[in-house]
């Protein structure tokens, strides 16, 4: 090894513990405890009285396949990532059209303040939500009773109004996002070829679907692929707006249910549960990558 | 140069102008609304909650639910049977329902063995009476001949009887006026069941439940009165998040700057694939991180390191490293190289170079590693909820169980807890605004 390769090394070296420790070791052990029968008593201190930590091989596995609630947990979990994916585009796309348009006067002012909501914390956010969706003193519930609805929903305990809310609040929690990457792709796309469309006569409809679609239809993918992986981790949300009510709707709070959320701990059910949500989603992305070739970008 | 505004050449551009600013304008406050809310809810007095309609603008502003908060307030009991209670409002309320008096600028008068709490409340003048501390700073004073106290609130616990009161105006609201225990004469008949009568005195036989707003209470010959401090205890919690904050700093900064330099500015084998493995990495991390803490809960439990507020920050720095590495290293590429290789020309050190050469011109980058570091170290609440016990909550999970139990605390005091967690980090936000938003579109990494 040269000099210059052991002076990289030492400078890398304690960020790269420090991570390795942290960080990947405890992936790597969870991989192990997802095949051991790890549950209370035995994990993480082995109790005298209890059955001893042993290696299982599959069974974690064929128990998880097995499970309704973790079979309603994976399916559900793609459902909320299609149905919150499909209205974080869509509101993304509106919005950024609507504070692009040369009608709106004051644009860059308003556009500075639709970003408040990527200024809080995430916690903050939930809370407030928590709050707009309480069913008694709650805005929403109040202004559904002031038209009218003498018996609003519960969003609180019902599994189906719970859902709606939830994707609503991860379309509060992303249109920053989408909207900053959609309206700089928006202003990338250059006056000239709009006009030159304008002069050959096509409608505001025509100009948007052919010449402005084509050219930030990448940008959009990108930013759809970034936000359907963190729909698929979609955790603290459920976690903290009711994590009994979700915990089977989504796979990671399963996950973490089984092993801290239950009196009954099985370490080794969570850890093959968190285990399977990982590779599923590293497939996915993976997949995604591929397709539209994302990492050239992020290799610049 | 002349000045020139631009009109709208024709009518119909002017109206879309019109509509579509009002739709944006429409959209933008429908969007903010969720947070407006919270904000306002917070500098309205606590338990003002109204269920039936949306208030937009509060009639009365305070910060009393801040104060309450940061600060807290002095509760008192006192037991005594003979009080005097002097107050601008306050109503008496029957046990068996069958009347309400509404009071203004009143004394009531008792003598009657009674309880009442003092809530915000402080003495003005002290007769005798022996000093008892206890525990936690809670005073109690027994058996004293005279005490004057002042409050911002004063409820009975339970009903008192033979109250003698004198008010400037009084509303009596009787269920049955016919059968009513209170003796009417002197009213004048203003609804259907509600009389009124100025600067009169009256005896309350039956007495009921008293609940006064700022009053000032005397007692003679009271039997004890115990004075503890209630809330105020965020400071606390505040003290820890500002702990695990800093100490996330101040490792993240050891753990990143000397590494983004070796990928920046040296070639090595093996490059390549740290990198890239960093940036995938930070792509899947949220998932990866909840995938780990079961290992990592299992590690932490059999190294002891449980219930230990040391610890969340070293976790947290190992866990900055990839993205911020990249975060800095991508900084560190925009620096021309020609200062740090000409100081290793001269013979310096790398560290030197970091220290002398680099960290002066990478402020900008350094600050946002900071700010991210900070804000992810005060934000946490997955890890720092499962280790911790009570004794060593920072905001986050005692704000997560004031969610759990909100019975314990008012919508208003929630909100109010709730924005002194957030604002700092609304604030570092828009300090660095620009290099944030940069970086966070660069990794797509909000949650």
């Amino acid at each position: 090894m040269n000099k210059r390769t052991i002076a990289a090394l030492a400078l890398i070296l304690p960020g790269m513990v420090a991570f390795l420790f942290f960080n990947i070791y405890p992936i790597l052990y969870s991989i192990y405890i997802a095949f051991t029968n790890a549950k209370l008593g035995n994990f993480p201190i082995q109790a005298p009285e209890a059955e001893p930590l042993s290696f299982v091989g599959l069974e974690n596995l064929k128990w998880a396949l097995s499970d309704p609630k973790f079979r309603s947990a994976f399916v559900w979990t793609w459902l909320f990532v299609a149905t919150s994916v499909t209205l974080k585009v869509g509101v993304g796309i509106l919005l950024s059209v609507l504070y692009n348009n040369k009608y709106v006067k004051g644009k860059i002012f308003y556009r500075a303040l639709l970003i408040i909501p990527w200024a809080l914390p995430l916690l903050f956010s939930v809370m407030v939500w928590r709050f707009m969706f309480d069913p008694v003193v709650g805005p929403i519930n109040i202004l559904l009773r002031d038209i009218g609805i003498t018996n609003p929903p519960d969003w609180m305990t019902s599994v189906t109004w719970g859902f709606i809310a939830l994707n609503i609040i991860e379309v509060w929690l992303a249109y920053p996002f989408m909207m900053t990457v959609i309206t700089s792709a928006l202003q990338s796309v250059p006056d000239t070829l709009i006009e030159a469309a304008i002069i050959d006569g096509a409608s505001y409809w025509q100009r948007l679907t052919k010449v402005v679609l084509p050219i930030v239809s990448k940008p959009i993918a990108f930013a759809t692929i970034l936000t359907s992986a963190a729909s698929f981790q979609y955790f603290l949300v459920p976690f903290v707006y009711n994590a009994g009510l979700f915990e089977d709707r989504f796979l990671l709070l399963y996950g973490y249910r089984k092993a801290f959320g239950s009196s009954m701990p099985h370490y080794g059910r969570a850890a093959v549960i968190l285990l399977i949500a990982t590779i599923v989603l590293a497939i996915y992305m993976f997949i995604n990558m591929k397709i539209t070739k994302l990492q050239e970008g992020a290799k610049a | 140069m002349k000045f020139k505004l631009e009109f709208p050449k024709r009518k119909d551009e002017v109206v879309k102008s019109l509509l579509a600013t009002l739709l944006a304008l429409f959209v933008l406050a429908l969007l903010l609304f969720p947070v407006y809310y919270m904000a306002m809810l917070s500098v309205k007095p606590s338990g003002a909650l109204a269920t039936t309609e949306i208030d937009l603008i509060p009639d009365k502003i305070t910060f009393s639910n801040y104060k309450n908060l940061l600060f807290g307030h002095i509760e008192g009991l006192i037991k005594t049977t003979d009080f005097e209670i002097n107050t601008k409002s306050g109503i008496i309320k029957d046990s068996l329902n069958r009347y309400q008096v509404v009071l203004k600028d009143a004394t009531i008068t008792g003598s009657y063995s009674s309880r009442f709490t003092l809530i915000d409340t402080s003495i003005l003048e002290r007769k005798g009476g022996e000093d008892r501390p206890e525990k936690d700073g809670t005073q109690l004073i027994v058996r004293g001949e005279h005490i004057k106290l002042e409050a911002k609130q004063i409820e009975s616990t339970g009903a008192v009887k033979n109250l003698k009161i004198f008010a400037k105006k009084m509303t009596i609201t009787v269920e049955n006026p016919k059968e009513a225990p209170i003796d009417l004469s002197k009213f004048t008949k203003v609804g259907e069941n509600t009389y009124e009568a100025q600067n009169i005195e009256i005896t309350l036989k039956d007495g009921g439940i008293i609940t006064t707003g700022e009053a000032t209470f005397s007692a003679r010959n009271f039997a004890f009165i115990r004075l503890a401090k209630v809330g105020g205890d965020v400071p606390d919690y505040m003290k820890r998040s500002l702990l695990i904050a800093s100490l996330t700093v101040i490792l993240t900064l050891l753990f990143v700057i000397p590494s983004a330099y070796a990928f920046s500015r040296l070639k090595f084998f093996g490059r390549e694939h740290v990198l890239y493995f960093y940036l995938m990495f930070t792509q899947v991390a949220g998932g990866l991180g909840i995938a780990g803490l079961v290992a990592l809960y299992g590690m932490l439990v059999k190294l002891h390191l449980t219930n230990n507020i040391f610890v969340l920050p070293v976790i947290y720095a190992a866990g900055n490293v990839p993205y911020n590495t990249w975060l800095l290293k991508s900084y560190l590429d925009s620096i021309p190289p020609d200062f740090d290789e000409a100081a290793l020309v001269d013979g310096a050190g790398y560290l030197q170079i970091i220290r002398h050469v680099l960290m002066p011109l990478a402020l900008p980058g350094i600050a946002t590693v900071v700010i991210f570091a900070f804000i992810g170290g005060w934000t946490e609440l997955i890890l720092a909820n499962l280790l911790l016990n009570q004794e060593n909550y920072p905001l986050t999970v005692w704000l997560y169980t004031l969610l759990a139990n909100l019975r314990s605390i008012s919508w208003n005091q929630f909100a109010a807890a709730a924005l002194i967690f957030a604002l700092p980090v609304f604030i570092m936000f828009l300090l660095a605004q620009n290099y944030v938003r940069s970086g966070l579109t660069m990794g797509g990494l909000k949650e």
